[in-house]
């Protein structure tokens, strides 16, 4: 109760956040307007690397992030939109200039690069506004500074738009500060006279809600249960759910490298193997007649609200690779994390889905010496299609490893205390090797896809589990000598491993002539302009398709998003720089596809599963946990700069979510001891 | 009641096996292994027979011979190729009954008529098919030199031509039957061997049983909720929550056309959200125990969930019928069984359909004028779906006159109300002149009256009737005198007319009603001139006013799991089947022709039995039914979510779902 009532509170406090901003876009936007809040028309942002350019008027310093001005007549171009569109306004933000201010002139170029317009302008340091010509379609714009020469300036920003921009961070600020306070003022008042009229049969619903639910999928749960789990051996229910672990990580991968996730035609057969598969765990797992479990908590709640939030978006816009998803996740999902509760031990549901994400990273290994070759001057994409996907799953895997060398630790220290542990010492060594090899491989993947996010939330890992480990063998090295050697030898192991792994994906596929590459891979470079160019002149044509790694674009991304925010989302991703592009963020990913309201239940549940884990990895009785928690931070985040939300694409996206399951069976769990513990007080055990 | 299960799996196994060997057929024929169309000959566009045989010039149609007859030196018919795809390979023509030494010349024109190319073919009797050069062509003109006759009985332009004879067809079905019955033969054979000889005692319906027990459960906890709603305001709110409904159909099939997709999903779940409503209200508990281990119960099942797979492989325009089905109506059929007294929910209903008829019927006098020589369109755009909604209207005051004659105490309001109703309703039916509903209409009229046929008669019986055929009397000639003269004048003041109108011409106007415009003839006509007057001609494709066309377009389409969007059919527009299974085949592939064929025979047996079994308004199943498939013949009310026949339909359905003498079958 006490836990649904802080919920309750975050939740007003950020559906506050939301109605603010939504009335202030609407607000700047200068409009009622649900479709679109800021009602930006259309809006062209110059790519930042575009902004670095030299060209012979303006030589570009890369140690000062400045333009040096060389003529008297200094000319840059800039492209803007694929096709002619006539523009009405110019915003350029001047970072750094060497005089009050330069005049200059703004050029228009039609197709084919001809002039058409010369208008004058001044530029001076901070925002600049210029109002267009909106009658002359431009494809290019040219800006020419006058008598400046050996001046310098600096644009950290170009944009065009067709609407004026009314938007800067301090009125934002000011504007949302005011109505913020206005809107928590009316929904506290809301909630007094709800609670002072409302009855007492408030959050009757949503309870009666998920107690149909349970009980419609009981019905069916244990109609399929009793006739595969309850068929089976406890032993071969594990091999099993093992192997249908493996099945589905593997097909998520392959799906993920194929395309099908992307693919509206493809996709929701894609969806309906990986749902069935889930299923057949769900089913596999069956141990007894099913029972309710209390969903009525805000894990569960948020759990529900971001599934059903998706599919009720698709009743305001017309989608298919969202839909499916959430269809899904809903229907598989929650009969998974029901039955998952439902068993006598759980912690065995999460040991296979971890042994069986071992499994498909050996393999994946193995399959990347084969198949996939390290190419210079680009970032490794592994197994997947993009460097940030292969350190998501690295970072996953990181934590597999973790989670399972923690386990093992403290196994060895019970051991060592005189506690029956169930570990040999074969036994221990074979899993130092594992553990410890993985993990490296992990952190090589990682370090190998370039990904600073990734390297981060692993380095961030690091810092939460090492105090962890210390703590914990603290006072028992002496008696633990032989885990020391034993970690000893596998760190040499891995190191060798890792070293192989190293060597071998740079050169084997070439070797054996079976180097593959996926269609519309993405392929990134770290090499700047000038780097790139020199690159270039050495191996012509090395980088043909591969795009720069410019963490200057994913502001631009971001705003661009943030932009289009409304209040039921929107189908496919935008077109910025002249290509679509992914948002870089799981929140405006969210908020853009299901409407700026689905962060009410996303937010809420990430923070829950935060929550939630510290509980569980630090709790004092039975086996801490360290899995949730470390997920739930890796994946809150990837979730600020990355794009997390792979539905159904990623093992990251699906381990992330089902890990609700885990949670919510600690609960069960917890309230099990709680009841058996009361008995023993009592004399009954 | 084992003979009885086997005979419904022979049915089950026959059926497949005709539509399977259809299947293989249409493929071994045309030698290509298409799942998405079986019959995969290429495009085919089919002129309109109506566009030929006309009399323009020197050519003369000569309505009584049914041939065509140049009388000068030269005459011409011009073609206009309406398809949206315009180039083609060949032009086949059927001529027969040729006669004369007439020339043919056959003219290919592009755009804005200009000439392409000619060909001077020697046409014989039988089939003439003239290779087309490269290019798009808008339209053909036939130029006849020197008097001649001759019959056209079909101008095609295809894509490929047709690799097969038709006299093929009938062995090759023969022999797939034939494999096919073996092949199942020697399965059932292997699994008796395996299984042993002795007779297995096998618990069935399990599947149905785990429905009605999520059914259960979801009603059982949801309906808690409503158990704050006082017993006496249930019938109310009940009421209204079909009004809601009945208005949601009406208005999904006038916005049906705009294709907005989002606004279909809106209004399904709309009319989703009103039927659970119901249930929820209308749930009594699970103290009464109903079985639906029944076949009519497994087919409703085995239809929704094909339809579901099948709208997972293709969308559909109107998506997710399966997801309706066992979401909403599910758990309404549900509710409705859980009632001790069921009746109170067809009451209920018909009373909102009655309703439905007045507010309609007022509507109608006030803005929507009756033109002569123009068939009525009513509530709608199309005059058919205003006639087989006055057809399923009948249903709610047809049921109404059966339960008031066997009242004590008959109050005139009520009578004069229900015979009221079914004097306007036939008036209206008239002026649309619709075949098909007519029989619908004549059909429920039947029902009734076999069902007061055999009925042991009270006296109170025989004073009611006494009273009701007096109002009768003075309801026809009020209706008689003054009903089309209201409807011709009275909306003149605030004439309201819909977008996309279709209006259709009376008797004798055009064969296809559905493509010919407005007439501006004065005379009054009625149903039996139209019916005379297909009679008269002797012809199919005139008797069914043109669908026979349609349903071999859409035949020619028969696929695995269905298609989006109906069949172009004339003129490149696309036209439904016009025939209930034609369009389920359509929409879920044409395996779904099984199910839908046992629940249509089952709910025809079910229906009269519950006449027999049944004390209160037991005449709606059988009428609702009878009247979905007699309508459904020649029409499409299959589609979902847009017809009020639609939805009583498979409203009735969910009461004789209960089927105790069935159970444990």
């Amino acid at each position: 109760m006490k836990e649904n009532r802080k919920w309750h509170i975050v939740l007003l406090f950020l559906a506050g956040m939301l109605i603010s901003v939504m009335i202030v876009f609407m607000r700047l936007g200068g409009g009622v307007n649900f479709e679109e809040f800021m009602s930006a028309g259309q809006v062209y942002d110059v790519k930042p690397s575009e902004l670095k350019k030299s060209t012979p008027g303006w030589l570009y310093d890369s140690q000062n992030g400045v333009h040096q001005l060389l003529r008297k007549k200094s000319r840059i171009k800039y492209n803007l939109d694929e096709k002619p569109l006539a523009w009405n306004y110019l915003y350029i933000t001047v970072e750094q200039l060497s005089t009050e201010s330069v005049q200059g002139l703004l050029r228009y170029y039609g197709g084919r690069n001809k002039k058409i317009l010369d208008q004058p302008i001044t530029l001076t340091p901070g925002r600049n506004t210029i109002e267009m010509d909106g009658a002359v379609p431009v494809r290019k714009i040219g800006i020419v500074i006058l008598d400046a020469k050996e001046e310098f300036i600096s644009i950290s920003q170009v944009q065009v738009r067709t609407t004026p921009s009314w938007f800067t961070v301090p009125h934002f600020l000011e504007m949302f500060a005011v109505v913020y306070a206005v809107v928590m003022i009316v929904l506290i008042a809301l909630l007094f006279f709800r609670r002072k009229f409302g009855g007492r049969r408030r959050g009757r619903i949503a309870a009666v809600l998920f107690l149909s639910i349970q009980e419609g999928m009981k019905v069916f749960g244990d109609f399929l249960g009793s006739r595969m789990g309850g068929r089976l051996y406890a032993h071969q229910r594990e091999s099993v759910r093992r192997f249908l672990f493996c099945l589905l990580f593997v097909w998520v991968m392959v799906g993920n490298a194929a395309g099908w996730v992307r693919n509206p035609e493809i996709c929701r057969y894609h969806v309906l193997v990986s749902a069935l598969l889930l299923l057949f765990i769900s089913f596999v797992s069956w141990e007894r007649p099913l029972q309710n479990q209390f969903w009525n908590g805000p894990l569960m709640k948020s759990w529900f609200g971001i599934w059903l939030g998706v599919i009720l978006c698709d009743l305001f816009v017309d989608r298919e690779l969202e839909s499916a998803a959430g269809y899904g996740m809903l229907i598989s999902g929650t009969v998974f994390v029901y039955c998952w509760q439902n068993m006598d031990k759980p912690i065995r549901m999460l040991r296979n889905m971890m042994e069986a994400l071992e499994y498909t990273f050996f393999l994946g290994i193995v399959y990347c010496i084969v198949f996939r070759t390290k190419l210079p001057a680009i970032e490794y994409n592994g197994m997947f299609r993009s460097p940030e996907e292969l350190a998501m799953y690295g970072v996953l895997m990181a934590v597999v490893f973790l989670t399972e060398m923690d386990w093992l630790i403290r196994a060895c220290v019970a051991a060592a205390s005189d506690k029956a542990s169930g570990y040999s010492k074969g036994k221990v060594l074979a899993s130092c090797i594992k553990n410890i090899t993985g993990g490296a491989l992990a952190l090589f993947l990682i370090l190998r896809s370039g990904h600073a996010l990734g390297i981060v939330v692993f380095i961030l890992l690091g810092i939460f589990y090492v105090p962890k480990m210390i703590i914990r063998i603290y006072g028992m090295a002496k008696r633990c000598r032989v885990l020391f050697m034993h970690l000893t030898v596998a760190a040499i192991l891995a190191y060798m491993c890792v070293f192989f792994v190293f060597i071998s994906t740079k050169y084997v596929p070439e070797i054996l002539g079976m180097d593959m590459e996926y269609e519309n891979e993405t392929l990134l470079t770290w090499l700047g302009n000038e780097e790139r160019k020199l690159y270039l002149m050495e191996y012509p044509g090395s980088l043909d398709g591969v795009l720069d790694k410019d963490a200057a674009k994913l502001p631009v991304i971001w705003r661009n998003y943030a932009r289009r925010m409304n209040l039921f989302g929107h189908s496919g991703n935008l077109r910025i720089f002249h290509r679509e592009v992914l948002p870089y963020n799981g929140y405006l990913d969210m908020a853009y596809h299901h409407g700026i309201f689905i962060l009410l239940p996303y937010i809420s549940f990430q923070v829950i599963m935060i929550g939630q884990g510290v509980k569980y990895a630090y709790r004092k009785k039975g086996r801490g946990n360290i899995y949730p928690l470390f997920l739930g931070i890796a994946w809150l985040c990837f979730s600020f700069g990355s794009n997390v939300e792979i539905s159904w694409g990623h093992p990251l996206w699906l381990c992330y979510y089902l890990s609700v399951g885990c949670l919510g069976s600690l609960t069960v769990q917890s309230s099990r001891d709680a009841v058996k513990e009361n008995l023993r007080k009592e004399g009954y055990m | 009641m084992k003979k009885h299960n086997q005979g419904l799996k022979f049915a089950i196994v026959l059926l497949i096996g005709l539509l399977f060997s259809e299947m293989v057929t249409a493929m071994y024929l045309t030698e290509s292994i298409n799942f998405n169309c079986f019959f995969d000959v290429g495009n085919l566009y089919d002129i309109y027979s109506g566009n030929y045989r006309i009399s323009r010039g020197q050519w003369f149609y000569d309505e009584g011979a049914k041939l065509i007859r140049i009388e000068g030196e030269e005459a011409n018919c011009y073609l206009a190729v309406k398809s949206k795809q315009k180039n083609w390979n060949y032009l086949c023509l059927e001529i027969q009954r040729l006669s004369g030494e007439g020339q043919w010349q056959i003219q290919f024109l592009g755009q804005d008529g200009k000439l392409l190319y000619t060909q001077e073919p020697e046409i014989v009797d039988g089939r003439n098919i003239l290779p087309m050069q490269e290019g798009e062509v808008y339209a053909i003109n036939i130029v006849v030199r020197a008097p001649s006759s001759f019959s056209i009985t079909g101008i095609q332009l295809r894509e490929k031509l047709q690799n097969f004879e038709w006299s093929q067809v009938p062995w090759t079905y023969i022999r797939v039957l034939m494999s096919y019955f073996m092949m199942v033969f020697l399965i059932y054979a292997m699994v008796r061997y395996y299984r042993g000889t002795e007779y297995s005692v096998r618990r069935k319906w399990l599947w149905i049983e785990a429905l009605q027990g999520f059914y259960i459960q979801i009603l059982e906890h949801l309906g808690e909720v409503f158990q704050a709603v006082p017993a006496k305001g249930k019938p109310g709110l009940r009421k209204f929550l079909f009004l809601a409904s009945m208005l949601n159909v009406y208005f999904t099939l006038k916005w049906w056309g705009s294709g907005d997709i989002l606004l279909r999903r809106r209004q399904v779940m709309v009319l989703a959200v009103c039927l659970i409503l119901i249930a929820l209200l209308s749930w009594e508990g699970k103290k009464k125990r109903v079985s639906w281990g029944n076949p009519l119960a497994s087919a409703w099942g085995a239809l929704w969930l094909m339809a579901m797979a099948s709208t997972f492989v293709v969308e559909k325009g109107a998506g997710n019928a399966g997801i309706f089905m066992f979401l909403a109506m599910g758990p309404f059929y549900m509710a409705w069984n859980s009632m001790k007294r069921p009746e109170f929910l067809i009451r209920d209903f018909l009373t909102v359909m009655r309703w439905f008829y007045w507010a309609g019927s007022v509507f109608c006098i006030f803005f929507r004028a009756y033109m002569p020589g123009i068939r009525y369109t009513g509530l709608f755009t199309n005059t058919n779906y205003f006639s087989g909604y006055l057809a399923t209207m009948n249903i709610a005051f047809l049921v109404c006159l059966d339960e008031n004659l066997g009242k004590k105490k008959l109050k005139n309001r009520e009578l004069v109300e229900n015979v009221l109703g079914l004097v306007t309703i036939w008036g209206f039916l008239q002026m649309t002149e619709s075949l098909t509903s007519t029989a619908a209409y004549i059909m429920e009229w039947i029902v009734f009256l076999w069902k007061q046929f055999p009925n042991e008669k009270r006296a109170v019986y025989w004073r009611n009737l006494k009273k009701v055929l007096a109002v009768s009397f003075c309801c026809v000639v009020i209706v008689g005198l003054f009903g089309r003269w209201c409807l011709t004048n009275v909306p003149k003041m605030w004439e309201l007319k819909f977008e996309n109108e279709e209006y259709q011409p009376m008797t004798g106007q055009g064969s296809l009603s559905l493509v010919v415009e407005a007439s501006e003839q004065q005379n009054d006509t009625n149903i039996s001139d139209r019916l005379l007057q297909k009679l008269s001609t002797g012809e199919w494709d005139t008797l069914f006013t043109g669908r026979v066309e349609v349903w071999k377009a859409f035949i020619r389409n028969w696929n695995l799991f269905g298609h989006y969007s109906n069949q172009e059919v004339f003129d490149g527009r696309y036209m439904h089947a016009h025939n209930i299974i034609l369009q389920m085949m359509n929409d879920y592939g044409i395996f779904i022709a099984v199910p839908y064929v046992v629940m249509l025979y089952y709910s025809v047996k079910y229906g009269i039995k519950a006449i027999f079994h049944r004390e209160r308004m037991n005449l709606f199943f059988l009428l609702a039914t009878v009247n979905y498939i007699v309508q459904g013949l020649a029409e499409n009310i299959a589609t979902p979510y847009a017809l009020i026949s639609w939805l009583a339909y498979y409203i009735a359905l969910g009461g004789l779902f209960p089927q105790p003498e069935e159970a444990g079958m």
